[in-house]
Formats: structure tokens, sequence, C-alpha cells
């Protein structure tokens, strides 16, 4: 009889259950073991193809950004003997010579440094525009030149079919809706086409969840910015409205991809952003829709906005219709539909805080009926400690603020365990990494020396009700921390030192907080404390082969190295040079090490 | 292969061409424009990567929401305005703005300013750009001129063209140029 492969998850999964079922006496010894005799453990740790393709990725990205910077730098140094000309042709005559440099190594077949050699291009271009408005002084509309940069990087992820390019046309967009809508009035209705015409069909083409799921918050984002526009300032029920709407619109989404073979893999991408955008929509209804009155509404809204709420709602019904009744979805969307009109008939309601509630309620439930998954009532507990954190920020105090913040990142990793246990293997990702971030990024704030901000904000507003919620926090996440780490098979020790350290770091934050300044000390101990975890979390990531953990690690500890050097070493060195000779040796690395590949992959015996 | 050389030139050709359009609109404007020297003051100097540039304020960078003829709360959907500036001796000096292109007389020029205002909350008054705020200099040399005490007195020579587009050409003190080194 063949068995059946399963992975670390799934067996870990399952011996716990049948040992669960043995002690409720469901089912004997005996046919436990012949249920574990079914599967088998040594045969899923599949090899990996091996591939060169992410060092060469790596290395060429990375030199490529460098060399970028580089150049920026190198103009900027030799400003006063350069004329406008020569500093904008130098750079234009950059840009021709990476995009034909990366045709020829495309041509031979050298596509990942072809892609880094266009990436270059396209960051050149941007150095570009920036040279022109320098060379000019102007800098007014800025956001337009960072949209002609995305313009012209999406197509060069045309012609490469190019992720890189595509992820650095996705932060330029990012940069261009911000600086829009934070810094002029406009509606910015360009980012309709770009996002339907660049940023949304090059994700799909690529296959890409990160881009899908970028232009979707970038989507919300902007629905959110421009209700601000449409409606007058103080209405935060009718500005949030389209919000919400959209987060419902872009859940009910997901149906259209589950039928579908080709788009499947994007389902999860418009469920977990539609959760994720109706969560935080609910939380601005809650935070600051107390003081309005219907009458005032009524003669404040505009056009626009009741347009797009009204189409909202036809995408929700014609979406419920499409694809909620097949899929025998008959209790919660109605229902969440009918909180979401009555958040919005019913803004005159003193204390409707708690009305916010309802929709997420009615959904949680209902989710969890037919799902029978906890990560919905989950999802809806989460959301009371975020929004009392939140509320906190009231209170005036960094100190106090980033204390309660670390304990709700270890709570949040402590949920991701128990979640873990009951099946859900996939919310590791969610809870875990999150909450383990949560608490490393504490550290690398503290890490930097914070004293001269605080001379000039008042942190000395904690009162009582802080303490309360303090210490109802530090229990839950001490007793949560301590019961995982007792249950787990083999404690991960750089885990738990980190969730224990965050821990002890709260108690000094809050009483910090408390005595009015903040030693210096801090920042030294932060940098050991940061360092030494995330290199044991790498080293953990490695031993028990977690992409997670390697990432977290990694990304902690570079933007550790990088930022001490930004703090001492950014004066003494020649910037330019450095960064232009450090990408130049990252590019030529990369470039020989794809043009060797498959050498050193038989000399490696591979 | 073709496909790649067709979409490399497209490629080429946009990103180059757009960067020269940027430069020739703004060499037109110092070609063809009216150059005014109005009365600025560096408030705020930036070392980004690139080196320094220092932030202008001009005396019209701000105006009252009445001088419009509008309440605070109807500069909402407020974008652009424009601000008619007239010749009094050397010096061209702010005289009245409006929400239209206005009429104005040989001795008057309008440029057309974008209102700023986050979108987030309302200010008193209102905060206005002309693409002529940020003047670049060398690496170092932004702090000095912020803390020069000529500051107070310094000029900016700008080319305004007739749809009220500006650009900024060089700063004076004591109708001298403040030489960067450029």
């Amino acid at each position: 009889m063949n068995k059946c492969p399963v992975n670390l998850y799934q067996w870990t999964w399952l011996k716990r259950h049948l040992e669960w079922w043995k002690s409720l006496n469901i089912i004997s010894p005996e046919i436990a073991g012949k249920i574990t005799d079914l599967y088998t453990f040594e045969k899923v740790p599949e090899k990996r193809q091996p591939s060169l393709s992410a060092p060469v990725k790596i290395l060429t990205v990375f030199g490529s950004i460098f060399v970028g910077l580089g150049i920026i730098l190198f103009i900027s140094f030799n400003w006063k003997h350069m004329g406008p000309f020569s500093k904008i042709g130098t750079v234009s005559v950059l840009v021709f010579a990476c995009h034909v440099a990366a045709a020829l190594l495309y041509r031979k077949k050298y596509e990942k440094s072809a892609v880094s050699l266009s990436l270059l291009g396209n960051i050149i271009f941007g150095a570009d525009i920036y040279l022109v408005a320098q060379v000019f002084n102007i800098i007014s509309r800025f956001p337009n030149g960072i949209f002609l940069c995305a313009a012209g990087s999406a197509l060069t992820v045309y012609l490469y079919r190019s992720r890189t390019n595509y992820y650095f046309t996705c932060a330029l967009m990012i940069m261009w809706v911000l600086g829009e809508s934070i810094g002029y009035k406009t509606a910015n209705y360009l980012f309709i086409p770009a996002l339907l015409l660049i940023m949304l069909p090059l994700g799909y083409w690529l296959k890409s969840r990160a881009g899908v799921v970028i232009s979707l918050c970038v989507a919300w984002y902007w629905m959110i910015a421009n209700s601000f526009i449409w409606v007058d300032t103080y209405l935060s029920i009718v500005q949030m409205m389209p919000a919400f709407l959209f987060g419902m619109t872009v859940y009910l989404c997901a149906y259209m991809h589950k039928d579908k073979e080709t788009v499947k893999y994007l389902e999860p991408c418009y469920r977990w952003s539609g959760i994720v955008f109706m969560l935080l929509s609910a939380f601005a209804f809650a935070n600051a829709g107390i003081f309005e009155d219907a009458k005032y509404i009524l003669n404040n809204i505009k056009l626009p906005s009741l347009i797009c709420m009204v189409l909202l709602l036809v995408c929700v019904a014609v979406l419920y219709g499409m694809y909620s009744i097949r899929n025998k979805d008959k209790i919660f969307i109605p229902l969440a539909v009918i909180s979401a009109l009555l958040l919005f008939f019913l803004p005159s309601m003193k204390y409707f805080k708690i009305i916010a509630v309802i929709p997420l309620a009615v959904l949680a439930t209902g989710l969890y009926d037919k799902t029978q998954k906890p990560v919905f009532p989950i999802l809806l507990s989460a959301y009371i400690p975020f929004y009392l954190f939140l509320y906190s920020i009231r209170w005036q105090s960094a100190p106090g603020i980033f204390s309660l913040l670390i304990l709700a990142g270890v709570i949040l990793y402590s949920f991701n365990w128990f979640v873990f246990k009951e099946g859900k293997i996939q919310l590791e990702y969610v809870y875990g990494y999150m909450g383990l971030g949560i608490v490393l990024f504490i550290f690398y704030i503290f890490s930097f020396n914070l004293e001269p901000v605080y001379k000039y904000r008042d942190f000395q507003k904690i009162n009582f009700e802080f303490w309360i919620f303090w210490a109802f926090l530090f229990a839950a996440s001490s007793a949560m921390v301590l019961k995982v780490f007792t249950e787990k098979e083999k404690p991960r020790l750089f885990e738990f030192l980190t969730l224990a350290s965050g821990i002890v770091f709260s108690v000094l934050m809050a009483l910090a907080a408390k005595l009015s300044y903040f030693s210096i000390y801090v920042s030294g101990i932060s940098n050991i404390i940061i360092v030494v975890l995330s290199t044991g979390i790498i080293i953990t990531g490695y031993r028990i082969d977690r992409i997670g953990l390697k990432i977290t690690g990694f990304t902690f500890l570079i933007l550790e190295i990088f930022s001490r050097y930004f703090d001492s070493g950014w004066d003494f060195l020649t910037r330019s040079l450095m960064f232009i000779s450090v990408g130049l040796v990252l590019i030529i690395a990369g470039i020989a090490l794809e043009k060797n590949k498959e050498r050193l992959l038989i000399k490696g015996g591979i | 292969m073709k496909k790649i050389w067709i979409v490399t030139v497209i490629v080429i050709i946009f990103q180059c061409g757009s960067v020269y359009t940027m430069v020739f609109n703004k060499l037109s404007i110092k070609k063809h424009g009216t150059p005014i020297k109005v009365r600025v003051e560096p408030i705020d100097p930036r070392s980004l990567f690139r080196g320094d540039y220092v932030i202008l304020r001009y005396p019209f960078s701000s105006i009252k929401c009445e001088d419009v003829g509008l309440k605070e709360r109807e500069t909402h959907d407020l974008k652009n305005i424009y601000i008619v500036l007239k010749k009094r001796g050397d010096m061209w000096e702010y005289d009245r703005a409006s929400v239209s292109k206005p009429e104005i007389s040989h001795e008057e020029v309008f440029l057309k300013g974008a209102v700023v205002s986050d979108v987030f909350g309302y200010s008193g008054s209102l905060s206005i750009k002309y693409g002529i705020e940020s003047y670049f200099v060398p690496e170092g040399e932004g702090r000095e001129l912020e803390k020069s005490r000529e500051r107070k007195n310094m000029d900016a020579e700008i080319y305004v063209d007739s749809k009220g587009c500006s650009l900024l050409s060089g700063l004076f003190v004591k109708g001298g140029e403040v030489n960067f080194g450029k």
C-alpha cells in the first residue's frame, strides 16, 4: 500500500491529534498506529530543485540599488564642477547604457543580470527626473515625477516579465498615491487607470500574490484619501463607509477566484485583504464617528462619495448574488450589509462605537459557522485589544505605548501557537511572524537615541486607566508565553528569548514612561539585544528550515547594520564611491554566478 | 528577440524623452517668460542625498481665504489659485488673488499656484505652492545660507510665462546674485 506523504506541519498535527483522541478514548492505540502507518513523513522534505537564482538575484538587485545611489551621490559631490546639461546628459547616457546592456545580457540568456541592469536604468531614470527638478529649482508636484518613473519602470516589467521591476513600480505607485493625497487636494483619478492598466494586470500576468495585495492596499488607501476630499473633513463615518464597503467587495472577490483554476491562488489574497480592510475601516468608524448627526451628514455629503458608496453596494450585491448564494452562504453577508447600512443611517446615535463591532461580529460568527475555523473569532477578539491600544495613544507616552505594543506582539505570537495546535498551520505566518516582528521592531526603535525627542513631548500623561490595561496585557502575555514554551516539544530558544526579553523590556518602558526620562543606555542595550536575537533567529531558521524565521532575522539584522552605519560612518566615508564600488562588485559577482551557474552546480555535486 | 530591442528602444525613448520634455518646458519659460524680482526668505535647509536645498518662503506663499472671497470651509475644493503681482520700483509685490485666470495690466503678472493642504485637516489660511519653493545649493551651503544675517534681505529672480507658470532662476542679496559656485 502506498503511503501518503505529508509535510512536517501535517505530521505534527496528526501526531498531536492522535494523542488527543487516544486520551479521550475515541480511538485505540492500535488504530492510532494503523492511521500513522498510512502516512509517511520521510518522503516529504523533497529535495529542492538546485538553483542559484536567489543569490544571483540578490547580488545583482542590491548591486543595482547601490550603484544607483552612488551615481546620485557622485553628482551631488561634484555639483560645483558640472554644468546643468552635463549633469542631465551624464545620467541620460547611463539610462541608455543600462537598458542597452540589459537587452544584450538578456539575449545571452543572463536573464537575472539583465533584469537588475534594467532596474538600475529605472533608478537612474528616477534620479534624472530629480536632477531636472534640481537644475531648474523646482520641486512642485513631485508626485507626478514619481508617477512618470513608475510608468517608465512598468515598461521594463513587460519587457523582461520581471517581478523585481514590478515591485519597484509598485513602491513608486505607493509613493505617488501617498504624495498626491497628503500634499495636494486632488482626487487623483489617474490612479484608477494606473491600477487597472498597470498594477493589477501586471500582478496577474506575473502571478504575483504580493503585487495583487499591494495593489489592493493602495486602492483601499486611495479610497480613504478621496473620501476625505469628497466629504467634509469631520464626517469620519461617511468617509470610512466606502473603505468598509471596498473591503467587503474585495472579500467577496475571493469567491470569483475560488472557482477558476488559473487564478485560484489569488483567493486568499482577496479574502485576507478584504477582512483586514473591513477591520481597519470599522476601527476608524469606532474611533471618531461620535459627534456626527444625520442632518449634518446629509447637508455635507458630496455626489462622488454617494456614487462611490452606491456603486460599492451594487458591487457587493452583485458579487453576493453571483458567488455567495452558490456557496450556500446565506447568513453573514446580508447581515453584514445590513449592519453596514445601519452604520450609515444611524450616525447620530451617541456612543455608537459599540455598533462598529456588529458587522465584525456578524462576519466572524457567520464565517465560523460556515468554515468551522476559529480564525475569524480570533480576528474579532484581536480587534478589541487593537482598538484599546490605539485608544491608548491618547495617553501621549511613547515608552508607555511601545510597552503596550510589545506586549501585544507577544500575545499575537502566542495566538499563533494555540491556532497552530488546532491545525491551522497557515496562520502561523499571520500571528507568529507578525508578533515576533512587532517585538523586534520595538527594540529596533529603541536602538536609536530617542532622548532629543523626549525633550519636546510631555510624556507624563499616564493615568490609572493605562496601568490597569498594561497590567492586564502583561499578565496575559506572560502567562501565554509560559504556556506556549512549556507545551512545545522542541522549544525554540531564540523565539522564547525574544518574547521574554520583550516582556522584561515592556516593564522597563512602562517605568521609564513614569520616570520622565529614558536613558541613553536603553539604546545601547537595545542594539545588543537586536543583534543577538536576530542572529539567533536566523540560526534557528536555518536549523529548523523555516523561511519566515530566516526572513525576520535577516530583515532586522540588516536594518540594524545599516542604521548604525548611517549613524556613525556616514560623514567619514566617501559615500558615492563606496556605493558605486560595492554595487559594481555585487553586479559583477551576480553576472559571474549566473554565467557559471551550471558548472558550479555540477561541481557542488548537486 | 526582435521584440526585446523594439521595447528597449521604446523604454529609452520614453525615459529620456520625458526628461528632456521637462527640460524644454522649463527652458521655454525662461526664453519666453518675464523676469521679475520678489522678496523671499530661506526658511529651512534640508540635506538629501543629492545635496542641500533651501526652502523658500514668499510673502504670497500663504494668503487668507477672504482674499479670494471665500470662507474657510468653502475652500475645501479649491485646487488652483492665481496671484497677481504688481511692479513697485524694481520689485514685484503681491496685489490680489483670484480663483480664476485674472485680467492683468502691463505692469502686472500672474502666477498659478496649487493650494496645498493636508486632506485630513483644515488650516486657517491657504498655503500655496508655485513650484519655485526650493533652491538647490551645493552640499553644506544650505545651512550657511540659513544662518546668514542677510537672509532677511534676500530676493529671488523668477521667470513667469503667460500661463502663470514660473521658474526660479537665482537668489540675490543687496542686488548681487548669491554665488554658490555653480
